[in-house]
């Protein structure tokens, strides 16, 4: 008999399920964790309704220890998410909300007494987004429902009762997660990952940058993965396997947001969305809480990163536009060493960055959004939509005319631009007196727009235009407003 | 009838399983061992010939068990659900983009996607035809034109003191269901199928599956517990996947599961159609209408599918709830090379009317009135009005609905508040505007007005009832449930529905027309009748008093005083050999249509109702938000205002949906580029408006329906037919109400920023 030996790599993933931990070797890295709740684990509560992460119906709650020792629940796409990433995580799904006795958790309950539910179909993931929410929020507005259920669609109930069951005082009753908060937080504790070197295929999680520079010796040529919202696609939409990827997202030094003496802020190039945010709101940054908040949904913005959005250099990527205008520069690391690169060199042609192979993001620094800042995204719909166009500008106006100008696009070319010549235009220009005729025309110059799905090359130069022009307009009243206090 | 269960706002009965997600839909019923999974082969041009189908790699790809072709169909090739014209693989002739030419079966179901990707197929292209004017050129059409007439038309056109004409161009529409098409069909020992399949019409699946297998009906059994949405798109779209899975199932002995992948789905299933729509309206001074001449033309795809019936209903709708004193109505099928556009809750009424809505909107701004008294001015006469296809009709009800919204609504008040506001030229414009809906109740197609329904009474009390009906979300098993319940007079916690399936109900009609709970709680309610009666004549002859003397009521037969529960006396009765199971049938009486003169009564009763919608634009960008809504609709009697309620909030978003955000794209070759929900953009949770105040018009219906209640499944998806004319009024108001907006359907931001231009320009 021939006995054949091979050489695994023996990864493993614990995560907790149910007050149990689990221990998985070996999973592929391109298995999302829908595939694996569903085929494997034969949990099939929860729904796959486009494995693309548009319609919420996968969404699990994950359960983190974070740095003060608070437990922290957050929704995700089981459909583009790794299963091996909820690695050191509590994983929560919808058939695990009842009590043991059997009975209905509150949230449950609310939606049935307010006729939440049609077909159904959707309903697991909504119940889990409300259930993260309700963690999170103790008794949440109207609006912080729309902003946690707005990654969550259903087809059949117009939305009203699932947001009256949401918001319910019923939905907020203490329930078992509840009662066994520290007992989770031991657990947790105990099944916190360390670096494995994986040398066969899978999913490596590097913790550190030297970490990364020793799996990156194995594996010189794998590919990154910050979040993986976007890539998630090429696995489920395009069928194409990955048989090793890097996830970046628990190298420490790619963590954090720190605010500098003059206003610059440095954020960690794997600072997800939702961290994004909550500094936002944290520091009254109004118009960049509000893009903030339609940038995809709440799932997404969970997984998703600053520098995965960077890196994957889309012309509709919603980041890069703010970043320009707010004359972003990144620092790039590769196992060589840094440098540092202006935002506006980065990005080189359709989805070509200046990073060379093995070179990553570390982190971003930008200006800090004041009163002269703006930033426009016009979509089909608010909740959840890419840019057809988005515009950003960072304006200092004196005596009614532009003194300094940076402008960032988004769907206007194939790369995330800015426009040298309409700010060269527009410095010294009085802006009352400024028409949004040559603006348009000043746009025409700079750029040649597609007309695709999502909307005209004409519309989206008309649109920038008028755009621009009314935001201009309001700062400069501002501007007077505010020399008047 | 007990009134403590009928008319109560009882909870979906599937409310516990669906939020636990304990629900099983039919990817979640577990595979017997060995299951295989399919995945389909697409064409990639739109029209043309098939050159060559080289399958070699496919085959030889790993995990691949088996690979079909037409050739291998061994009974029907065509599963065109009236006419032909859908074949099941394509043979030689390529039609749309996307259509399948071969289907393959796997270990797993990633082996069989990816084992597609392996095909070479060669095609001989030729040029598609893409929109209603090229067919309209070309002449092509799907099914013959169709024409109602009501006086002469024409020569009142001419002496009509006002002419106006105009035309509305109108979006199709994806359903998106949540739950994607699926089927799974398990071999049985004879040669035979059980399929689970998502649909709306299992005895349309059995024929089709049967016929494709070549093997009788009774070979091949279709159960469906409940779809994860549907809203026409599971009417004739599932049945090619349930053959499929089948045919697969035969040649391999083994159990299959075809599920489409979301991008799959969308570009091979059919869509609500798209229409262009003119008219011609001849006015006096007052705004009355004296003659209407229409002309509606719907994008049908690339076969006939039901669009006959669906732009009949078009027709039908074109009046929407207002008196044509002469009307000519030209409803035309044009062929194009596009998926066959399908059923769609409201099944063309939607398209009929908004161009109805449309030409109310511009009567108004040419005689500067408020759309509202042009409305009033011509809703259907209180008593004696007549359709365009001579159906009597009387309006005083669908007039009593539109005053109380307009008093409950405050419109009046808020209509002036909002002329005030656009006239201070604000970034932000508003707009107001209330319409109503009067849609037809019935399968225009006779022969699907009848139901069946079987019911068992087991020896413990408890009582097991099947019907014809499927449950998509609707609620139709908790209303049938409610019916028996209350006929039983048991708690309704002792009624279970069974799954729908065709051994225990055959030769159903689908679940379509708003029509489920309207034929299946009357087929309900005579099966349980039956049963009552033969409980009651057992209870007569033991205690030797008549039947009336009996009661049933809260688990209880009471008689003289005197106690019987439930389910002793059905354990007795089985004893006594009284038949404990029923079946009941319903047909709808009264209806009848000759299509050759478009003239009869095709609809037993019209569900009434209105909406008043105000919106926000803002000028700058186009976007535009529903601010509030009120509305006012008819359920008749309702069977549970829970569930209506539900049927109206959903039914108004998904119209609005269709109106605003939802916008399908093709490219030049006929590919479509709206293929999954991250470019499709249904509504989500910040479209819902900001107040939105239903009420129930809480009248029992006239017709002798179910408890008088009215079929509420379509007719609320027309309400939102008022954001879109709120949006046209907030566009208006650049000109100072003196134009009309060139608005298309939907009205997305772009559509809306250059209509605002235009009529700003003009």
């Amino acid at each position: 008999m021939q006995i054949e030996i091979e050489v695994k790599s023996l990864s493993f993933v614990e995560y907790l399920h149910r007050g149990r931990i689990y221990r998985e070797t070996d999973l592929p890295a391109d298995l999302t964790l829908l595939e694996y709740l569903r085929d494997q684990r034969k949990l099939t509560g929860t729904k796959e309704g486009c494995a693309s992460g548009d319609c919420g119906a996968c969404t699990v709650v994950l359960v983190s220890l974070e740095q003060g020792g608070e437990l922290h629940y957050k929704t995700v796409n089981a459909c583009i998410c790794q299963a091996a990433e909820i690695s050191g995580n509590a994983l929560v799904t919808v058939e695990d909300l009842q009590e043991e006795t059997g009975e209905l958790h509150p949230i449950q309950r609310s939606f049935i007494e307010h006729h939440s539910s049609q077909c159904g179909f959707c309903t697991p993931g909504f119940v889990m987004s409300a259930f993260a929410l309700r963690k999170q929020v103790k008794d949440p507005s109207t609006e912080e429902v729309l902003e946690a259920l707005s990654g969550n669609l259903c087809r059949c109930t117009g939305y009203r009762p699932i947001i009256d069951a949401t918001r319910d005082p019923l939905a907020g009753t203490k329930d078992s997660y509840d009662r066994n908060v520290e007992q989770l937080k031991v657990e947790l504790a105990g099944i916190q990952p360390e670096f494995q070197l994986v040398t066969g295929t899978g999913l490596s999680q590097p913790q550190s940058l030297s970490d990364l520079q020793t799996q990156l010796e194995h594996w010189p040529d794998a590919e990154f993965i910050a979040g993986g919202t976007d890539l998630c696609l090429d696995i489920t939409q395009n069928l194409i396997a990955k048989p090793r990827l890097i996830s970046l997202t628990r190298i420490a030094e790619l963590k954090g947001i720190v605010k500098s003496q003059d206003g610059r802020v440095t954020i960690g190039a794997c600072t997800t969305f939702s961290e994004l945010l909550g500094f936002a709101r944290s520091n009254g940054w109004s118009e960049f809480d509000g893009f903030l908040r339609r940038i995809a949904a709440e799932q997404v913005r969970n997984r998703g990163t600053i520098g995965g959005n960077l890196a994957n250099a889309s012309p509709i990527g919603d980041m890069p536009p703010v970043l320009l205008a707010l004359e972003a520069s990144v620092q790039l690391w590769s196992s060589t060493g840094e440098r540092l690169l202006p935002l506006r060199s980065f990005f080189l042609s359709y989805r070509k960055t200046a990073l060379n192979p093995g070179e990553i993001i570390k982190s971003i620094s930008f200006n800090q959004p004041d009163s002269g800042f703006f930033v426009n995204k016009v979509s089909k719909r608010q909740d959840d939509d890419i840019s057809l166009v988005c515009v950003a500008g960072s304006v200092t106006v004196s005596d009614g005319k532009v003194e300094r100008i940076s402008l960032g696009f988004g769907g206007m070319a194939e790369i995330p631009k800015t426009a040298p010549e309409l700010e060269a235009f527009l410095v010294g220009r009085s802006i009352t007196l400024l028409a949004e005729k040559p603006l348009a025309d000043c746009l025409k110059q700079e750029f040649s727009p597609m007309t695709d799905l999502r909307g005209s090359a004409d519309y989206r130069i008309s649109v920038t235009a008028a755009l621009i022009h009314a935001a201009l307009n309001s700062i400069a009243a501002k501007a007077v407003g505010g020399a008047h206090e | 009838m007990s009134n403590e269960i009928m008319g109560m706002p009882k909870s979906h009965e599937s409310a516990a399983l669906h939020v636990t997600g304990a629900a099983q839909y039919v990817d979640d019923i577990p595979l017997p061992t060995g299951a295989l999974y399919a995945a389909i082969g697409l064409s990639t041009i739109s029209s043309g010939q098939l050159e060559l189908v080289d399958l070699q790699a496919v085959r030889e790809a790993e995990q691949v068990v088996d690979v079909i072709t037409s050739i291998d169909i061994p009974g029907v090739k065509d599963v065109g659900p009236v006419f032909p014209g859908d074949p099941l693989l394509a043979e030689e002739r390529i039609n749309f983009y996307g259509q399948p030419i071969f289907a393959v079966v796997a270990e797993t179901e990633k082996a069989a996607r990816r084992a597609v990707t392996l095909a070479k197929i060669e095609f001989q292209p030729e040029e598609p035809v893409l929109t209603i004017d090229e067919a309209e050129r070309q002449q092509a059409r799907v099914r013959p034109s169709h024409r109602m007439h009501k006086g002469d038309a024409s020569q009142a056109l001419s002496q009509s003191p006002i002419q106006l004409q105009g035309n509305v161009s109108i979006g199709g529409q994806e359903h998106l269901y949540l739950e994607g098409q699926v089927s799974v069909a398990v071999p049985t020992e004879s040669g035979g199928m059980h399929i689970y399949s998502s649909t709306q019409h299992p005895t349309e699946v059995q024929s089709l599956v049967a016929e494709v297998l070549h093997i009788p009906f009774h070979e091949v059994v279709v159960e469906v517990r409940r779809m994860g949405g549907a809203f026409g798109g599971k009417e004739t779209q599932a049945a090619p996947w349930a053959c499929l899975a089948a045919l697969l199932a035969l040649r391999t002995g083994r159990a299959v599961k075809l599920r489409l992948p979301r991008a799959i789905d969308m570009q091979v299933t059919g869509k609500r159609h798209p229409f262009e729509n003119s008219y011609k309206v001849g006015i006096d001074e007052t705004g009355r209408i004296q003659a209407v001449e229409l002309s509606l033309n719907a994008d049908c795809g690339c076969s006939p599918d039901l669009s006959d019936a669906i732009v009949d209903r078009a027709m039908f709708h074109a009046d929407n709830a207002y008196e044509y004193p002469h009307a000519r109505i030209l409803g035309e099928r044009w062929r194009t090379n596009k998926v066959s556009n399908t059923a769609f809750r409201g099944f063309g009424g939607p398209q009929g009317m908004l161009c109805c809505e449309a030409m109310m909107d511009d009567i108004a701004r040419h005689l500067g009135m408020d759309p509202l008294d042009v409305r009033l001015t011509n809703l259907y006469p209180e008593t004696g009005g007549t359709t365009p296809y001579h159906q009597a009709i009387d309006g005083g009800p669908i007039r009593e609905i539109v005053k109380r919204l307009e008093s409950t609504s405050d419109y009046r008040t808020r209509r002036e508040a909002i002329t005030q506001h656009n006239a201070s030229n604000p970034r932000v414009l508003r707009g107001l505007s209330l319409t109503p809906v009067k849609f037809g109740i019935s399968f225009t197609l006779a022969h699907l007005n009848q139901a069946g329904v079987l019911i068992h009474i087991y020896t413990d009390g408890s009582v097991l009832v099947s019907q014809a009906g499927t449950e998509m979300g609707q609620g139709l098993y908790t209303k049938v449930a409610q019916v028996v319940a209350s006929v039983l007079g048991i708690d309704i916690a002792n009624v279970k529905l069974s799954s729908t399936r065709t051994d225990k109900v055959p030769n159903s009609s689908p679940t379509a027309a708003s029509s489920g709970a309207d034929l299946n709680g009357m087929a309900a309610q005579n099966a349980a009748n039956t049963l009552k009666a033969r409980l009651k004549a057992y209870l007569s002859e033991r205690e030797s008093l008549p039947e009336e003397s009996f009661i049933f009521n809260q688990g209880q037969i009471e008689w003289q005083g005197v106690c019987q529960s439930f389910s002793s006396l059905v354990e007795e009765a089985y004893r006594a050999r009284v038949q404990l199971s029923a079946t009941g049938f319903y047909k709808t009486p009264e209806i009848y249509y000759d299509r050759e003169y478009a003239s009869g009564r095709p609809f037993y009763y019209f569900a009434l109702g209105a909406a008043c919608t105000e919106v926000e634009v803002d000028r700058i960008t186009g976007v535009s938000k529903v601010r509030r809504v009120d509305i006012l609709h008819d359920c008749g009697h309702s069977l549970n205002p829970a569930i209506d309620r539900g049927q109206i909030e959903g039914g108004y978003v998904q119209g609005l949906g269709w109106l605003t955000t939802e916008q399908l794209m093709w490219n030049g070759e006929g590919r479509l580029l709206t293929s999954n929900p991250a470019t499709y953009k249904i509504p989500a949770i910040s479209d819902m408006p900001e107040i939105f105040n239903v009420e129930l018009f809480d009248h029992p219906n006239s017709a002798a329906t179910i408890h008088r209640s009215k079929a509420v499944g379509e007719p609320p998806f027309m309400l939102a037919i008022s954001a879109w004319c709120a949006i046209a009024d907030a566009v208006a108001s650049v000109s100072g109400y003196q134009r009309s907006p060139q608005l298309t359907a939907p009205a997305t931001p772009e559509v809306v920023f250059n209509a605002i231009r235009k009529c700003t320009k003009e």
